[in-house]
């Protein structure tokens, strides 16, 4: 029989290797585990970093469509031959991403009520030349993004000499028979030479020898209906002035600059 | 003597505790950078649509005779808000836009426009992002009053409300 204390003796022996060998394989758990998530910690960051520049290169190409639209005077009528334009490119900043910039005519209308939205399409008063809606796009290995803005025209100046333009029709010549009308449509001009869109316009008449009345115009005002009466001082009705002339007058502003023209009409 | 038997298993468990607890530290510090940069996109957006709205309000500022329109003495702001979509027609978010015109006449000569742009749905927004924006509203040079403006609704300060 082995005495109490060998047998103790004989149980202990080797426990330590035992109790080695198990923190060896639980430290080499816990750690091949943290390792894995370690990892995924590591692909968050590089993510991270892929996607603010990914963004500061969608912001540089924005501000730089900008500043292209907004100073160089033809951009406008010329964008949809911008070289580049709607195809993926790389940038000599951003290697691990490729971009793409894409324009579109951004139709608007300009509230002088807040219900200018209820009217018809056809019978706002359009901005539909005036704007741009500017879309870049940026792809990398991690995804893409998207950004989106608008971005207006260029300002321009007013032509020196005849900055309105009123056509009349009958063209014939600017005679209106009493209770007659004249149809009338102005156009704006700029430095360039170009007919201004969007422009808009008011209309009155300034009494010479006779008066007449602007009977209707467009909503935006590039259209107008001249007609040779006034309405009666009492009462309902309308009158013909006496055989004399008086002036129509368009007003149009610009770029916070304000030009007139005057069309001088002869009534019978 | 006081028995030393099983403190390596205890070690080796502590150890891990502390590596585990490191490693979370660093995972959620990475996820909060995560969460960080896919906000910062939101707000840029949000931004974006905010300078959207300035450059409207500069559209119809530039060719609108009658805008902003004056609609009583008792009421001199004027807002109005839109839809901005991208190339494909798509609603990307909105901007709102409040034009205050007190301060148009003489001697201030300021228009103050508030742009606010919303991400996503228009009452339940992903991001906002709020510019105030000074415009030149005076009819005259400010350095030389016999002349007429040449730079009317130039932008004089622009400023992102925190």
């Amino acid at each position: 029989m082995i005495p109490r204390a060998r047998r103790t003796s004989l149980m202990t022996r080797g426990l330590s290797l035992v109790e080695a060998l198990m923190a060896n394989f639980l430290l080499a758990t816990v750690i091949l585990g943290l390792m894995a998530l370690s990892g995924n910690a590591l692909r968050l960051s590089a993510t991270s970093r892929a996607e603010v520049s990914a963004l500061r290169l969608a912001e540089t190409e924005l501000s730089e469509c900008r500043e292209w639209l907004q100073n160089s005077p033809g951009a406008l009528a010329s964008w949809p031959g911008l070289p580049g334009l709607a195809s993926w490119r790389s940038h000599p900043d951003f290697l691990a991403a490729e971009y793409r910039v894409d324009l579109a005519a951004q139709p608007d209308y300009s509230p002088f009520w807040q219900r200018e939205m209820l009217y018809p399409a056809g019978d706002r008063r359009s901005l539909d030349h005036s704007g741009l809606r500017a879309q870049v796009r940026v792809r990398w290995s991690g995804g893409t993004l998207k950004l989106v803005s608008l971005i207006a025209d260029h300002r321009r100046q007013w032509r020196a000499s005849n900055p309105l333009e009123i056509s009349s029709q009958p063209s014939a010549s600017l005679t209106v028979a009493k209770g007659g009308q004249l149809e009338l449509k102005v156009k704006a001009f700029n430095s360039q030479g170009q007919a201004e869109p969007d422009a808009m316009f008011t209309w009155s008449v300034q009494p010479g020898t006779s008066c007449g009345m602007i009977q209707s115009q467009s909503r935006d005002g590039r259209q107008a209906i001249f007609a040779h009466q006034v309405p009666k001082r009492s009462g309902v009705g309308f009158i013909s002035g006496p055989t004399g002339s008086c002036f129509i007058v368009a007003t149009c502003r610009l770029w916070g600059q304000e030009r007139s023209e005057r069309l001088l009409v002869n009534l019978q | 003597m006081r028995s030393v038997r099983g403190f390596l298993l205890i070690f080796c468990l502590m150890l891990g505790v502390l590596l585990c607890l490191l490693t979370m530290a660093l995972l959620s510090q990475q996820l909060l950078g995560r969460g960080s940069a896919k906000k910062l996109q939101d707000l840029v957006q949000a931004r974006c649509l905010a300078e959207a709205g300035l450059e409207n309000v500069r559209m119809k500022l530039d060719k609108d005779l009658r805008f902003p329109p004056h609609l009583a003495p008792e009421c001199p702001v004027f807002s109005y808000s839109q839809a901005c979509y991208d190339v494909d027609d798509q609603v990307i978010g909105f901007y709102k836009v409040e034009i205050d015109y007190r301060l148009t006449a003489p001697p201030y000569g300021l228009l103050k426009i508030r742009s606010e742009g919303l991400l996503g749905e228009a009452f339940q927004p992903r991001a906002r992002c709020c510019l105030r924006a000074e415009l030149d509203a005076s009819p005259w040079d400010r350095s030389n009053a016999s002349n007429p403006n040449p730079d009317l609704y130039k932008t004089l300060n622009c400023v992102e409300e925190p």
